[in-house]
């Protein structure tokens, strides 16, 4: 039997050849036969939000909870396969590209699923939730050659958040080199981030009847048993380690990697993270006042928590000058300067191409997992209340054997990580 | 800098450790494990690192304590005990004495009867600093079917042969399915090797699907030669494609382990694979495959890249050379190179010209430039972006000559390639320009602008006189990045002689190079060429680049006399004006004008002027709402809006608020009233929480969700009742009366007298002060209105505005006193020209303000004046002016400034505005008094509410606050506050206030160092009835003389809540009464006769005299109305 993969396969060289049939649909229209198919793993708020992304075309969706799939089914117009174990959305043949928009603690393991099962990649941010998974998924697809795609986006487009500019003219003059070196990069309020800090969790939750209409103890996977309270779930389950670190696991991604992408450390990491923060609960996500890193070279990533911070921090600072919100610098004649460099390296940006020409996509394992063990530095830090020292060669803590025991969290039966 | 953050750090440890090595300040365990649970959750580091080394200090006996505290969930909550236990382990994961400690702890704690899920919390505990040593006792809990998980995942964290075993044992004698699983899960996840046979018997016993899945994976990661047999059958039962089973995967990395070992086994397999892969068309397999046989040494990895390049698959190629060591294998790079001469595949060239690029091979640029002009996209995308990424003169000229092409989607590819090019490529790009086709001209153009290149001027201030439109505008658009102040002439002549359409590009052009030279040269210049030439109208963009007020005036003078083409040059040039003096033209402009096309063109203008001023959020605020008068469209409406959020201002919500009821801007309306409120506590109140749950109801926007949460934690945190009320309701004078006499005179007055004075007055007031439009205008005659109410500590908003007049003049009475002052900063002759906001009539205090920050008269202006006791603070504009400053009584000059009276607005003879009146009262608690019997009795106040005069110690943390002694343990305990005063035999009465779990104590005949406990007496002040103190000693109790003598407990009032105490201190004979009861009443002698009950030295137990204090322990407490009588 052919599957559909291989006809897109024999097919998809034939219509690269022929140029009419794009041109006859018209710019950014992709003839039925190339169209990709994806599968959703996890439909909640943002699993439904990945239904329109792309040119791709919905063929499967998969849930533990009965009521998201339904919702789920109800947006789509086609025929969908539903699921409620993600193994069987990945065997689907008729699936190319497998998206995971669950909680982080599946992300690791779905990921490395989809990567045994050859299927090309999607995946909702924070890429992991630790770093031993990270560096499993990027062996998964070092292995089997998938294409993977983060999914945050500031590196390559958007201005992103509250500092009203795109990323690629920082870069740009970050690599002119005309703020000098090391830099110092500002995450704040100030200089227009959020860091969500409603989601917290709660420290005394009681135990309760699970709904009829949700699997727990799929919902839990890997993670391990806790009794069921609606708070751990759903939209609020960021305020659990087990699951996610807080509004630090939901918006550290976003905010950090355009930095590792600016600072050119896509693949390394800091040699240290510092945090200043209220004791944290071992179960219940809480607040923090500031996180910092900082890189071998002396460059640093200041995280300032809810209103902490100075007012008129620069987002970049350094030594011969600095930039602030909505890319205002303090160097004269900076415009006139940086003209004489070049734009940044072009990045592959379109998913789809990548898919078709086996590209590594802009955001992909290697840089996302980077760019996430930040975000998961952090939440050791903030777990453990104290600086730790990192090894970005080895991504190992240096002289912390119970900081290193957070690396890689043993998983429950019968899954594995 | 680096070595001193270590150095500080290092000395952090010692201390700490050196806290662990005995109980802190020589109290029992119990005290020191309920002083640290109060502390818990701990705020800062410092706090955390100290009330954890605190609580490591009591040992087993603490820990066990701790644990045998904790409820099963759903009862009690265990959040202390939590933040205890986890801080605990946390602390001693790294340093083996304390560690051992801590594990064996657990250890206990396990063989007691405990709840199931407190036993998992344990052993996740333990988890994270288990060693050899515990496996044993973790062992134990293997079988258990609901606990077995997290000790087997605890053994793994451990990984010791021993934990291996473990594991394993359980494994062979359990025949429970699920207990099974978790070992094997274990077993795979920690290594160990030993387990196979029995792992492979298992295999072999046809298992569940679920434990052939984990028997899979578990062999694959610690399989050997002997597991491959069973491996690979299941794999190829599978057909070596992905199942749930996982077969496929777990035989690959069985392979992948055994690669170094057993390379000719593996090969074998391995080239099987590929072959299988290649008959399913499963490349991820073929991949896998031959990534395992390109790690051998022994393989001809040269024919694995020819077959794949053969093949001519995408995905295993790239697969193929993703992995391929071409590390000083010149021959396979040769290879590549000859292939991509030859290939005529589309999809092996992409994969081999990425691989090119990526790896720098710049020997493959003549093939890679060659396919540069392939027609395919894919080979062509692939090929620029590898030329600019291998750079050299070759890729440069290869991408240059694209641009030649007539096809636009290669001239875009080369464009953007060229973006990137690392080196100049100005002659490169000129040498090609005569050769390209429009689409190659328009993009060498961009480029040119984009690095402004101006050594290539020539080439495009020629194009500027060609007959293309489309090279020409391009070249128009590219005409100010290359301008310099050289080129002026040039670009004035093109200016005359242009058409309408270059001429915006062309302005453009010539202020880009008018900024090469200083403001006083430019305007010179301008205005010389503007003489002699018929078109003027062309110049006043160049005219407004100088940004002096002389060009300003030509050319608003120019808008209101000149028709058409002038005009709009006119409006043009003011729009983008570099000052924002331009607002004041652009606001007459407005003002006159009945023209909708005019207006909604000036409308974009102010706000664009706005938008780009660097002003304070206030008058940003002033003048978008004027702005708002003038705007035509709905877009117009919503961008001010916008704006409008972002002031931070109190008036600016409410009036953005206000659009909140119209449809076409509501959403808009809500998120700027929203962005004022919550980012302003100091907002908080009636008003701000009705205007933020209509914005929760309205808000629709995609994150609306996280924004409806904001709000909820807004209000959870600020209050929602009291702030900013109105004192004028734009309608009549409700609230105000008119001027009667001053203060000093009104209290002379009868209450008859002033009744018919005020009512006279008020008609008055009606004719001087008139309501117009919402506003509140002083027509010139009369005298000053002023509030119904009396005022003492407040905030105060208003907004005002005066008008052009002789003498424009008026002010703000603060407590019937002048004045906040107002004038026009024109009137030098009376020295009006330091600005508005200053206390006027001050004659020993400051009476200027720091600086000007009037708008021109005939604009509003807005206030916020604080005033809290006898000092003022003025915000003019957003601008601090007066900065807490003694306002001084200017009706009688020996008298400091009233406590409480009216607000008035001056009346000074000119016409003034006023709008937007609030004000939001400071509560002022009267100082405590002795009622008449105890200053009869001979009592004296230590403390009325209103200062800390006959205090010492750390007045930093005990600060006061609304009448109270408030203690802030700013770090550690927050330290002692004692009276200056000491005293033998005494009354002493008090009250506080405790928070949950608040520790403390009453020092009594204490000297000012040392433990008072010890050197003193202490009385201890406690909320012993918090669930950490549960395990209290009797003499711990609240009241008790500490270590001497036991108090009754039970009389405390629930925290929250005042509670009084009195203190009879007389020889030995010490009396505590709480509330009424007496809870102590005892002699100190004889109490600790025998020795004292807590076994320890008092030492200054019977010390004669010494001072009272309160002795901090790390909580908030508040105390007030103290009072002490001597006794002789």
């Amino acid at each position: 039997m052919t599957s559909r993969r291989q006809f897109l396969k024999t097919m998809g060289g034939v219509t690269l050849l022929t140029v009419v049939p794009r041109n006859v649909l018209g710019k950014g229209m992709i003839a039925p036969s190339d169209e990709l198919t994806k599968g959703i793993i996890g439909v909640g708020g943002m699993g439904r939000g990945h239904i329109p992304y792309d040119n791709t075309r919905v063929v499967a969706m998969c849930d533990v909870d009965k009521t998201h799939l339904s919702k789920a089914a109800a947006m789509v117009k086609e025929k969908t396969s539903l699921y409620h174990d993600f193994r069987d959305l990945i065997l689907d043949k008729n699936v190319d590209i497998v998206h995971i928009a669950t909680p982080p603690h599946w992300h690791g393991l779905m990921s490395m699923e989809a990567a045994k099962a050859g299927k090309d990649i999607f995946c909702e941010k924070p890429m992991t939730r630790t770093i031993g998974e990270g560096k499993r998924v990027r062996e998964a697809i070092a292995q089997h050659g998938n294409i993977f795609r983060l999914n945050t986006w500031f590196r390559f487009k958007d201005p992103f958040y509250g500092l009203g500019t795109p990323v690629k003219p920082l870069k740009k003059l970050v690599d002119s080199g005309l703020l000098g070196w090391p830099l110092k990069v500002t995450i704040s309020k100030h200089t227009g981030f959020d860091w969500k800090f409603y989601w917290v969790g709660k420290t005394h939750l009681e135990p309760q009847p699970v709904p009829q209409e949700l699997d727990y103890d799929m919902w839990l996977g890997p993670a391990p048993y806790k009794p069921y309270n609606a708070h751990r779930v759903h939209s609020t389950f960021r305020g659990y380690w087990d699951y996610d670190g807080g509004g630090l696991g939901d918006m550290g991604q976003h905010y950090i990697d355009p930095v590792q992408y600016m600072l050119g450390k896509d693949n390394t990491s800091p040699v240290k993270v510092e945090v200043d923060a209220p004791q944290q609960h071992p179960d219940a996500v809480g607040t923090w006042r500031s996180i910092t890193y900082t890189y071998e070279d002396g460059c640093q990533i200041i995280l300032w928590g809810g209103d902490y911070g100075e007012a008129d921090t620069p987002y970049i600072s350094g030594p011969n000058g600095n930039v602030y919100k909505n890319f205002v610098c303090d160097i004269p004649d900076w415009e006139k300067k940086l003209a004489d460099f070049p734009e940044p390296q072009a990045q592959n940006t379109n998913f789809l191409e990548c898919v078709r020409n086996r590209q590594k996509f802009a955001l992909n394992e290697s840089n996302g997992h980077r760019s996430c063990t930040i975000v998961n530095m952090g939440v050791v830090a903030l777990q453990l209340n104290r600086t730790l020292e990192f090894d970005p060669v080895n991504e190992v803590f240096v002289n912390d054997a119970e900081a290193n025991r957070l690396l890689d969290q043993p998983v429950r039966a019968p899954w594995i990580v | 800098m680096k070595h001193i953050q270590l150095i500080i750090l290092c000395l952090g440890l010692l201390i700490a450790s050196g806290m662990q090595a005995q109980l802190p300040e020589g109290r029992t365990k119990a005290t020191v494990i309920a002083d640290a649970l109060a502390q818990l959750p701990a705020d800062t580091p410092h706090k955390y690192n100290q009330a954890i080394a605190d609580l490591v200090s009591t040992g087993e006996e603490g820990l066990l304590d701790l644990i045998g505290r904790m409820n099963p969930p759903g009862n009690q909550s265990n959040e202390t005990l939590d933040y205890a236990i986890s801080g605990w382990i946390h602390s001693v994961a790294n340093d083996k004495a304390t560690r051992n400690v801590a594990a064996g702890a657990l250890e206990k704690a396990l063989n007691r009867p405990l709840d199931k899920e407190v036993k998992a919390f344990v052993i996740r505990q333990l988890r994270m600093i288990a060693t050899d040593e515990n496996v044993d006792v973790l062992s134990t809990f293997l079988k258990d079917e609901y606990l077995s998980d997290p000790a087997a995942q605890a053994l793994v964290s451990v990984g010791t042969e021993k934990a291996g075993n473990a594991l394993l044992a359980t494994l062979t004698a359990s025949s429970d399915e699920k207990v099974r699983l978790n070992m094997i899960n274990a077993i795979g996840q920690s290594g160990y090797q030993k387990a196979e046979p029995a792992l492979l018997g298992l295999l072999g016993g046809n298992p569940s699907e679920a434990m052939q899945k984990m028997l899979l994976n578990a062999l694959g990661n610690i399989g050997t030669k002997a597991s491959l047999k069973a491996l690979g059958n299941a794999a190829a039962n599978a057909g070596y494609v992905y199942q749930k089973n996982n077969a496929t995967t777990a035989y690959i990395s069985l392979l992948g382990r055994l690669n170094d070992t057993e390379p000719k086994l593996v090969k074998k397999e391995a080239e099987k694979l590929v072959a299988a892969g290649k008959k399913i068309d499963k490349q991820d397999i073929r991949i896998a495959a031959a990534k395992l046989l390109l790690a051998q040494p022994s393989t001809k990895k040269e024919d694995i890249l020819k077959n794949a390049i053969k093949e001519g698959d995408i995905t295993y190629l790239s697969g193929v050379l993703n992995s391929y060591p071409f590390q000083n294998d010149k021959k396979s790079s040769e290879l590549v190179q000859a292939t991509l001469a030859s290939t005529k595949s589309p999809e092996v060239q992409a994969a081999l010209v990425y691989w090119a690029g990526k790896h720098g091979r710049k020997a493959s640029i003549p093939q890679i430039a060659g396919l540069a002009g392939s027609s395919n996209p894919m080979v062509q995308k692939a090929a620029t972006l590898s030329l600019a990424k291998l750079g050299g003169e070759e890729s440069l000229v290869a991408l240059a000559s694209l641009l030649k092409s007539g096809n636009e989607g290669t001239v875009d590819l080369a464009k953007d390639a060229l973006s990137t090019y690392n080196g100049d490529i100005s002659y490169t790009l000129a040498s090609v320009f005569e050769n390209s086709g429009d689409a190659g001209k328009k993009a060498i153009l961009e480029l040119i602008a984009n690095r402004k290149m101006e050594s290539q001027y020539d080439l495009v201030y020629n194009q500027m006189f060609g007959d293309n439109e489309t090279v020409k505008s391009a070249a128009a658009i590219a005409l100010k990045d290359v301008s310099t102040d050289k080129n002026l002439a040039d670009l004035f002549t093109l200016l005359e002689r242009s058409s309408t359409t270059d001429i915006p590009a062309i302005r453009q052009a010539i202020n880009a190079a008018l900024d090469y030279l200083p403001a006083e040269e430019q305007l010179p210049l301008v205005t010389g060429k503007m003489k002699s030439s018929s078109k003027k109208h062309l110049y006043y963009t160049a005219l407004a680049n100088s940004g002096s007020q002389q060009a300003m005036d030509i050319i608003t003078n120019a808008y209101a006399s000149a028709g058409g083409a002038e005009k709009e040059a006119a409006i043009d040039a003011l729009t983008h004006w570099k000052s924002f003096h331009v607002i004041y033209p652009m606001l007459e402009i407005a003002r006159g004008s009945n023209d909708k096309g005019e207006l909604e063109k000036v409308t974009d203008a102010l706000v664009s002027i706005i938008r780009n001023s660097g002003q304070t959020g206030a008058v940003k605020y002033l003048y978008l709402r004027e702005a708002m008068q003038f705007a035509q469209t709905d877009k117009q409406k919503n961008e001010i809006l916008r704006l409008i959020g972002n002031t931070g201002q109190y008036q600016a919500m409410l009036f953005a608020a206000h659009y909140m009821d119209e449809p076409a801007l509501s959403e808009t309306a809500a998120l700027a009233a929203m962005n004022i409120a919550i980012n302003e506590p100091s907002f908080a109140g009636i008003e701000t929480a009705r205007i933020l749950d209509k914005v929760s109801k309205t808000l629709s926007n995609p994150d609306a969700g996280y924004q409806r949460q904001s709000i909820a934690k807004y209000l959870a945190e600020n209050p929602a009742e009291g702030g900013f009320v109105s004192l004028f309701n734009g309608k009549d004078l409700d609230g105000w009366k008119g001027l009667v006499e001053n203060p000093v005179k009104r209290a002379k007055m009868s209450q008859k007298e002033l009744a018919a004075a005020q009512e006279k007055v008020n008609k008055q007031a009606k004719e001087s002060w008139i309501v117009e439009n919402g506003e509140l205008l002083f027509t010139g005659k009369g005298n000053n209105l002023c509030t119904e109410k009396q005022y003492g500590d407040f905030e105060m908003l208003v907004d005002w505005k005066l008008y052009p007049g002789p003498e424009p003049d008026a002010g703000i009475y603060l407590r019937g006193t002048p004045q906040v002052q107002i004038w026009d900063t024109a009137r030098t002759n009376v020295g009006a020209e330091v600005g508005s906001g200053g206390l006027y009539n001050n004659q020993q205090n400051p009476s200027k303000p720091l600086k000007v920050a009037d708008q021109k008269v005939g604009e509003w202006n807005t206030f916020l004046i604080r005033m809290v006791g006898e000092r003022v603070s003025v915000w003019l504009n957003g601008e601090l002016v007066t900065d807490n400053v003694i306002l001084e009584n200017y009706w009688d000059r020996s008298q400091p400034i009233f406590p409480v009276e009216q607000i008035e607005l001056q009346a000074h003879g000119s016409k003034v505005a006023y709008r937007d009146i609030f004000i939001k009262e400071i509560g002022r608690p009267e100082p405590f008094k002795l009622s008449s019997e105890e200053e009869k009795e001979g009592f004296r106040v230590l403390f009325d509410g209103t200062n800390l005069d006959q205090w010492t110690g750390n007045k930093k943390d005990y600060a006061v606050e609304s009448g109270n002694i408030v203690l802030h343990p700013s770090k550690g305990s927050g330290g002692n506050l004692y009276t200056n005063d000491q005293f033998n035999n005494f009354v002493f009465r008090f009250e506080f206030m405790l928070t949950p779990g608040a520790n403390n104590g009453l020092g009594i005949r204490t000297p000012l160092e040392g433990d008072a406990a010890y050197v003193g007496m202490e009385l201890q002040i406690l909320d012993n009835e918090a669930p950490v103190y549960e395990k209290l000693a009797v003499y711990q109790y609240h009241g008790s003389v500490y270590g001497i003598i036991p108090a009754k407990r039970g009389f405390l009032k629930p925290v929250g809540e005042w509670n009084y105490q009195e203190v009879i201190a007389e020889g030995d004979h010490i009396k505590v009464i709480l509330n009424g009861t007496t809870i102590l009443d005892g002699n100190i002698r004889e109490a600790s006769k025998n020795g004292t009950m807590d076994k320890k030295q008092h030492p200054g137990l019977l010390n004669e005299t010494g001072h009272i204090a309160f002795l901090g322990h790390g909580s908030k407490v508040m105390f007030r109305n103290i009072r002490i009588k001597e006794l002789k």
